[in-house]
């Protein structure tokens, strides 16, 4: 049987966490509302485009402070990824070459479509029509290819 | 071009004096009587079109507000929202008040009767009238009054504006100055002879005028409860003194029409005309005034600012490094993410400062603050690494001398105090939490003497370097701080005990001077010779260990040996009762 973690026997999280602390508790409390907000006048998918949104900004912070700024430690960014507080095959998207804005993994997931084809926010906009407003299904995203 | 300092200001209808039941106190017959209504727009703001009605309608039409409302459409609207506004007496007609509406009508109430009348009886008509022309007179003083005084200010301003403005275009400035100063000579001429004229007509009627009224506000359509007013030009540029005399001054045109016309006539031709240089240099004068540069305000010429006109300018380096001294001064973190910053929308957030706007546009400011984020992350980070770490028990022990008493069982106190930061300190563990306080419990229950020796005993096992006589209770070593004796004795007894200790210590010895690193470097070649030293001792007790057991070893071989060497020896020797009896007595 595992053992058991408790507030009482847990690890302390690496040091540095306290200056990220507040920011993450913002987040979380972000998520907590768009969990339990309202569904009216809504439509169906629409309803999970702000958990994707948050997703996308806490994961993006955080890869921000690890990679851009270098601001946290390796040991509290594995504890980060650890504990779910970014998500780490979005991140390992963020590293690759046209990948760079992805706003979520859904949107580049070519076997759930009709026609075997990414989602249309990875369309740069300058092959779209002009002035065309789009916003995708699966998150709402308003365009996330790398050019734009 | 029309010369700013000219107005177009309602004036009492010049032909009055003759037309003198042409007022807006008129009943609806009067006005229906009144051929004049085109040139005097009715109170209503659509009185043509009613009076056309009027004078279609036969004289037994119904009259008064509600058969009016039947007649036009437009009438039910603002009679639901028209509503009394003032209420004026009328002097010799007592019971009876004269009532004005916030659309400008007015109707007439007696008091003790309660009735109302739109159409004002005959009888009470003359003290009506009266009222109205006094009222008129009284707000074209005050009016007057007001417009003096802002042409006063306008006209300080320019002349002021004109003492600045001497190097740029001197010619130009002195020839509109003597054009102004003459046309003031003339203006001051003209205007004293008015106003003498006027003032003493203006003293006889503010004698007669008694009555205080609240003026009712003229509608948006642009009608005034004066009933009918012209636009007059008046032209002037009066002087300080017009100005005090202005403020008396009644201005009735109709009874000094030829004076006043030559006047406007006469400075008509020696108009200043404010052409765009005055303008300009009157903007320049103001931008002096701000300490402003010519291309900080307004728009460029043709051909450019000349040179240095822009101010000093801003290199980007310079702006960024703005930028980040702002980040700095309000103290950002530099953990916070970019959107939260920008969508602060509180007092003292940087939106607010004049430093956000020199970078030219929100991916510049973006870049500028990743930068600087980085910059501030890493000192954040070396600080860190040089701050002497501080054991974690302090700040516990301390909460702990100060809540800790024997009456409370560890969860009780846990239960108690959880919500106290040092309660929930993720560097201690709350075992340890636990270990502590039950120590503690324990240490507050034995005698103080104890308790004192054992404080004691802790003060002399601290080097002379930590402690020393130039410590003070403020600065004590981690060492002392961090141990349950420590805590066991209440401050007001442990404080003396160890300020005789501090004083009975010597001076810090010279090795003082060491830096930190140096002691670091000292400690950790220590802990290096303490572990070979013990590397050594395991390698030798396991060396002893192996030569013991071959010892052993050994030794149980040789006497192996030996009992085989005896049982040998034993059947070699046949004693004389013959092999076979030795034989037989070996098998058995």
């Amino acid at each position: 049987m595992p053992a058991i973690r408790t507030a009482k026997n847990r690890k302390p999280p690496p040091d540095g966490f306290d200056d990220i602390e507040d920011t993450l508790l913002e987040f979380a409390n972000k998520m907590k509302d768009a969990e339990n907000a309202s569904h009216e006048g809504k439509k169906k998918h629409e309803m999970q485009w702000p958990i994707f949104q948050i997703t996308h900004q806490r994961s993006r912070y955080i890869y921000d402070l690890y990679y851009e700024k270098e601001a946290i430690s390796r040991q509290l960014y594995d504890w980060l990824l650890k504990n779910a507080y970014a998500d780490a095959s979005l991140i390992a998207k963020w590293k690759k070459q046209g990948y760079e804005k992805l706003c979520c993994l859904r949107c580049i997931q070519t076997k759930e479509t009709n026609f075997n084809s990414t989602c249309i926010c990875r369309v740069p906009r300058e092959q779209l029509k002009e002035n065309q407003e789009i916003q995708c299904v699966s998150c709402g995203c308003r365009g996330c290819a790398s050019s734009d | 071009m029309e010369s700013p300092s000219k107005r177009l200001r309602p004036s009492k209808d010049r032909d009055s004096g003759h037309r003198s039941d042409a007022d807006d106190f008129l009943s609806l017959e009067a006005h229906a009587g009144d051929g004049n209504g085109d040139a005097n727009p009715s109170k209503y703001g659509y009185g043509k079109e009613r009076d056309d009605n009027d004078r279609q309608a036969p004289s037994k039409a119904p009259r008064g507000p509600s058969a009016q409302y039947q007649r036009d459409a437009r009438f039910d609207r603002r009679h639901a929202q028209d509503r009394p506004k003032s209420k004026h007496a009328l002097p010799g007609q007592e019971p009876w008040v004269l009532v004005k509406t916030r659309f400008g009508r007015q109707f007439v109430h007696n008091t003790e009767t309660r009735q109302s009348f739109w159409g004002i009886p005959k009888d009470i008509w003359p003290a009506v009238r009266e009222l109205g022309e006094r009222e008129g007179q009284q707000k074209e003083r005050d009016d007057n009054a007001k417009w003096a005084e802002e042409e006063l200010q306008k006209m300080r301003q320019q002349s002021k504006a004109e003492n600045v403005n001497t190097a740029a275009n001197v010619e130009e400035g002195r020839s509109r100055r003597r054009r102004s100063e003459s046309l003031q000579r003339e203006d001051e001429a003209a205007m004293m002879a008015e106003l003498a004229a006027q003032a003493e007509q203006a003293e006889e009627r503010d004698v007669k005028d008694a009555l205080t009224t609240i003026e009712p506000q003229a509608g948006e359509t642009g009608y005034d409860s004066e009933g009918s007013y012209e636009y007059v030009e008046v032209t002037d540029d009066e002087d300080e003194e017009d100005a005090v005399a202005g403020e008396r001054r009644v201005e009735d045109r109709a009874e000094i029409p030829d004076e006043a016309t030559d006047a406007v006539e006469g400075e008509e031709e020696h108009r200043v005309e404010f052409g765009e240089d005055d303008i300009a240099y009157q903007l320049a004068a103001m931008g002096a005034d701000y300490g402003l540069d010519e291309g900080e305000y307004g728009e460029p010429p043709e051909g450019g600012w000349e040179e240095g006109a822009e101010g000093l300018p801003i290199s980007d380096e310079d702006a960024a490094n703005l930028f980040k001294d702002l980040l700095d001064d309000y103290r950002i973190s530099p953990y916070t993410p970019w959107d939260r910053l920008i969508a602060d929308e509180s007092e003292a957030s940087i939106l607010n400062d004049d430093r956000y706007t020199v970078l030219p546009n929100m991916k510049a400011r973006r870049q500028v603050f990743d930068d600087w984020a980085r910059g501030k992350a890493a000192q954040i980070k070396e600080e860190r690494a040089n701050m002497e770490k501080r054991d974690p028990r302090i700040p516990y022990l301390a909460f702990l001398s100060e809540r800790a008493t024997p009456k409370l069982y560890w969860p009780e106190f846990r239960r108690k105090f959880k919500k106290e930061s040092e309660m929930n300190d993720r560097k201690l563990s709350d075992k340890e939490r636990e270990r502590l306080y039950r120590d503690h419990i324990n240490r507050l229950k034995l005698a103080e003497s104890t308790r004192k020796a054992d404080l004691m005993n802790l003060l002399k096992t601290i080097p002379l370097r930590e402690l020393n006589n130039c410590t003070t209770l403020d600065s004590l070593p981690q060492r002392l701080l961090s141990h349950l004796h420590f805590i066991s004795l209440p401050s007001s007894i442990r404080n003396p005990i160890i300020n005789t200790h501090l004083s009975s210590l010597p001076a810090p010895p010279e090795a003082d001077d060491l830096t930190d690193q140096q002691m670091a470097q000292g400690d950790k070649k220590r802990a290096e010779k303490q572990r070979r030293e013990d590397a050594l001792a395991e390698r030798q007790r396991q060396v002893e260990a192996v030569r013991r057991k071959t010892e052993k070893e050994e030794r149980f071989a040789r006497r192996e040996l030996l009992e085989e060497e005896e049982e040998l020896r034993k059947a070699m020797a046949v004693g004389n009762k013959g092999l076979r009896a030795q034989l037989a007595g070996i098998d058995n």
